[in-house]
């Protein structure tokens, strides 16, 4: 449809030169909005509460090394029975202590979706690590990797997600001005601020649609 | 918007211009009355431009800008002096005050779109000019009774004055102000709209009129004659005898020496 | 769908008696302008939030074939394929070709308007081609083969018990009106074609020129479903959905989600940038993006019109129209209802199709004040009435349809009325006459009668104030 790119471009050019009808400056004014907003506190709490108001299960370790007996009673809570995890090497302490202590069975992203989809869409839990969080939004941060793809964050019913303190930013904003995203564009970026839900019928809220059911996240730090 | 910013209101006139409005005029003479004798009361001069007619709104709504323009700019020649414009109802003012300059930026005449920018700066919605700029103080003399508002749609969003005709009620002693439940939704008048989308108008009628009898209130008041005409028209067919008036006239009432409205 | 004039007031007359949907729709749209209200509230200036929010769009618009194109190449550049449709048939064509080059027979989907626009559901089935809709709200009214009613809660108009029956008899379920119980048939039905699907189609909520990156907001996780599992991803958008930078990302979101259902922001917002790359696992192998002209380019063309096109699509216009929750989403015959469909819609129709939709409004302004970016709705609806009955420009048609709705009768009835108003001594004799006259003013025809039906007619004062104010004595 070459043409109908170059018509659309054309008529779209002939126009384009027309002033703004409401002449507002160019909008630099995210942060100076930003420095109105009341201050956050610690950005720890602010993205606990922010993400426990959405019925999101948070759990706070000070470690990576006592992450494992940390989220072992989530296991037992939710019944979950099998897990799976990318190829994460930080993730490794939390698989044995899942395995050997609690006999959950583990299974392993390492083919492609399509060699392993019934594998994905049958196990209980997905275990990844993040990027961050965004704390005014309470907000988890997740760029899949080959380590770690898509599906593991979204096609099993419980996520159980590992956020490091010292990767929280204070809102969205504070995440760009990092310039990552602009530099080393990811193939997806995803914020997920809790479980899966909808309000489609009479507004009333309800989890667990098509994304996960379960929402657990473990904040490092 | 007058209101929003109140370094716009100018000090306590001598005189100043009546813009009656043509449904006050024909329907509703008695609330025009009122309000030019409220503002002589407070001391100030008014002048009723005989040759007044209607502010253009009705063709203007519809579309047909042209007839609106020829009408408004007929209006704008009767008001000359740089003296405040006082229109006793919010839609007229807004069309006035907001509509105006965009109207006549529109007919492309340079010298006619800055008299109505110059126009448009002086109108004054009532109760916003009797709060604001008159600093009216008004004493009751009636019987104890309760009354609700409703806030017409064009003086709300349009003329920014949200207090004014509120403020004025609760300085009537005797005077219980109780809220009308969802009072910022439209009565569903709208002018030509009330006939051309009858079925709608009615809808939204009805609603209203619900919740002025939530709100147990004797007397309605409100500062736009069209929504009174409109929701005490669907009142007293319904055959629901709760008081309609428009505010200057209720003011009025209450305020005369052995009022008993 | 084509608004028409006459079916108009014939749905309307029907609807407005409709008890159970406008009980519905009040119920619901009461408890999200609720919560579009809590969340401003929570936020410091939500004014200045509002005006950034049109800034960005007004800039963006701008400079909107730049960044088109700007967008393209960058897409282009990361594997995403690009394509341009001026017409929604040409949009229909491109994702069929799609499906046909690919073998596929089954398609998922994400909440799309544009997709609405295109009419591509019946479209794609015509061609043997199943499109099921994901969304919990599409999905129902799906069943209930009917298109949205709210841009946002495409089921708004429908309780439980409604849906419950729907349920029972589409799919076979028992009946219950558990609402969680519902949303699991729904997941258990929709779990199976995910993995089935061959194409995932979506609409974009923002497409940003600078990273090349497509945003997509959802709730439900069915968006990430549709853009991770199917290998092929179609992503269709209205041109003006494209903004300058990432940065420009942050207030919009803000504005988005407080407007559309009161949340600081969605459960999911997905940033889409490549498709899946060598060495990834999961993802769409083919990843496309249809910028959908279909009558926009027109509206760009005139500086005041071209602020419908700020429309970010939040539903926040409907939650607060009092014609909207009275008339509910079908009685307009348009993919978009409610204030902004009443401006967007008579444009990409054109006024001789949908002008009759810029009267239905009794221009009380409740939108502007709820609207993220501002959109003057009144004042575009005064516009679009005057280009309908008395066009702006000679020989050039600004809107498709302009003096369409010009009648020698109503043209007469306002040329009158400018005579009488423009002539005081005119006005001044009949002013009298009506008071004198009074109720003998005639009843049974005309606009009087349409007031009459359920409202005590008016009843001209005696004396006018012309006459009140001349004949006092101190004056």
């Amino acid at each position: 449809m070459a043409d109908a790119r170059s018509r659309i471009l054309e008529r779209l050019r002939r126009n384009s030169n027309t002033p703004p009808h409401h002449a507002n400056p160019v909008s630099d004014r995210e942060p100076e909005w930003q420095a109105k907003q009341r201050p956050l506190g610690d950005l720890g709490e602010v993205f606990v509460s922010e993400l426990e108001k959405v019925g999101s299960k948070v759990i706070r370790v000070l470690d990576w090394k006592s992450l494992p007996e940390a989220v072992g009673p989530w296991f037992k809570e939710f019944r979950i029975g099998s897990a799976m995890t990318g190829q994460e090497p930080r993730l490794e302490p939390l698989r044995k202590h899942l395995g050997k202590s609690l006999g959950i069975d583990l299974h392993t992203y390492t083919e492609s979706l399509e060699a392993q989809k019934e594998e994905i869409f049958s196990t209980d839990c997905g275990i990844t690590t993040s990027r961050g969080g965004i704390a005014d939004t309470g907000s988890v941060i997740l760029v899949p990797t080959p380590q770690e793809p898509r599906l593991l964050s979204l096609a099993l019913p419980v996520h159980l997600v590992v956020v490091e303190k010292e990767n929280l930013f204070p809102h969205l904003g504070a995440f760009l001005d990092t310039g990552e995203f602009q530099r080393d564009t990811p193939s997806n970026l995803v914020l997920v601020s809790g479980a899966s839900r909808t309000a489609d019928i009479e507004l009333t809220l309800t989890v667990g649609v098509h994304g996960p059911k379960v929402f657990l996240v473990a904040l490092v730090g | 918007m007058h209101s929003s910013n109140p370094s716009t209101y100018p000090a306590k006139p001598e005189q100043v211009y009546f813009f009656g409005t043509c449904l006050v005029d024909t329907i509703y003479p008695e609330a025009g009355l009122a309000a030019v004798e409220l503002m002589e009361r407070e001391g100030v001069q008014v002048i009723y431009p005989m040759a007044q007619t209607c502010c253009g709104q009705p063709p203007f709504n519809s579309g047909y800008w042209e007839e609106g323009r020829v009408v408004a700019a007929a209006q704008m020649a009767l008001f000359p002096k740089p003296i405040p414009v006082v229109v006793p109802s919010g839609s007229c003012a807004a069309m006035m005050h907001g509509h105006y300059p965009h109207l006549f930026q529109d007919g492309r005449d340079d010298e006619q779109a800055a008299q109505a920018r110059e126009f448009a700066a002086r109108v004054f919605e009532w109760s916003d000019f009797m709060l604001n700029v008159l600093a009216v103080r008004l004493q009751d003399q009636g019987p104890p009774v309760k009354v609700t508002y409703h806030p017409s749609c064009h003086l709300l969003r349009e003329m920014g004055v949200r207090e004014a005709p509120v403020r004025l009620l609760e300085q009537l002693g005797q005077v219980t102000y109780v809220p009308l439940p969802e009072a910022e939704e439209c009565c569903g008048f709208g002018g030509t709209f009330s006939v051309k989308h009858s079925d709608i108008s009615w809808a939204m009628v009805e609603d209203k009129r619900r919740t002025v009898a939530e709100s147990g209130a004797e007397v309605l008041v409100s500062m736009d004659c069209g929504c009174l005409m409109q929701i005490g028209g669907a009142m007293a067919k319904a055959g629901q005898n709760t008081r309609v008036i428009p505010l200057p006239q209720f003011l009025r009432q209450r305020t005369m020496e052995g009022a008993n409205p | 769908m084509i608004p028409n004039p006459t079916q108009f007031k014939r749905d309307v007359a029907r609807e407005v008696h409709n008890t159970t949907q406008r009980k519905n729709l009040k119920h619901v749209t009461g408890l999200i302008r609720e919560r579009r209200n809590a969340a401003f509230a929570a936020i410091e200036d939500g004014e200045g939030l509002r005006e950034i929010g049109k800034a960005i769009k007004q800039e963006s618009l701008s400079r909107l074939p730049e960044l088109l194109e700007q967008l393209e190449s960058n897409l282009t550049r990361k594997g995403i394929q690009v394509h341009w449709a001026e017409t929604t048939d040409q949009a229909n064509q491109i994702v069929l070709e799609i499906c046909r080059r690919r073998g596929i027979t089954q398609v998922i989907k994400g909440k799309s308007m544009v997709s609405e626009e295109m009419e591509l559901n019946p479209f794609l089935a015509g061609h043997g081609i199943e499109a099921i809709e994901a969304d919990l709200g599409e999905f129902i009214v799906q069943l209930a083969e009917k298109p949205p009613s709210h841009i946002i809660a495409p089921a708004i108009h429908l309780n439980k018990e409604q849906i419950a029956e729907l349920f029972e008899e589409k799919l076979g379920e028992p009946y219950t009106v558990n609402i969680e119980e519902m949303t699991a048939m729904a997941r258990r039905v929709l779990r199976g074609k995910f993995q089935s699907a061959g194409m995932g189609v979506t609409g974009v909520n923002f497409a940003i020129a600078d990273t090349g990156t497509i945003a997509l907001v959802e709730n439900e996780g069915n968006g990430r479903m549709v853009t991770s599992v199917p290998p092929v991803h179609v992503a269709l958008m209205g041109l003006e959905k494209v903004i300058a930078h990432i940065a420009d990302l942050p207030p919009l979101i803000r504005l988005l989600c407080r407007s559309a259902t009161g949340q600081s922001i969605s459960t999911y917002f997905n940033w889409i940038s490549y498709p899946r790359r060598p060495e990834e696992k999961d993802g769409p192998e083919e990843v496309h993006l249809v910028i959908l002209d279909n009558g926009r380019s027109t509206i760009y063309a005139d500086a005041e019109l071209r602020e419908t096109l700020d429309c970010i699509r939040c539903g926040a216009c409907l939650n607060i129209c009092p014609v909207y929750s009275r008339i509910g989403g079908y009685s307009y015959s348009s993919i978009y209802m409610g204030p902004i469909g009443k401006i967007l819609t008579p444009q990409m129709a054109g006024l001789e199709t949908a002008g009759h939709l810029t009267g239905a409004s009794t221009l009380c302004g409740a939108c502007v004040e709820v609207c993220p970016v501002k959109i003057p709705i009144p004042n575009l609806l005064l516009r679009l009435r005057q280009e309908a009955n008395q066009p702006t420009a000679a020989g050039k048609e600004i809107v498709k349809g302009a003096g369409s709705k010009r009648s020698s009768g109503e043209a007469m009835v306002w040329a009158g009325w400018k005579v009488l108003h423009s002539r005081p001594a005119a006005y001044l004799a009949l002013t009298r006459l009506a008071g004198l006259a009074g109720g003998l003013l005639p009843q049974r025809v005309g606009p009087l009668k349409q007031w009459s039906k359920f409202r005590k007619p008016p009843r001209p004062a005696k004396r006018t104030l012309h006459q009140l104010l001349k004949e006092r004595p101190h004056s």
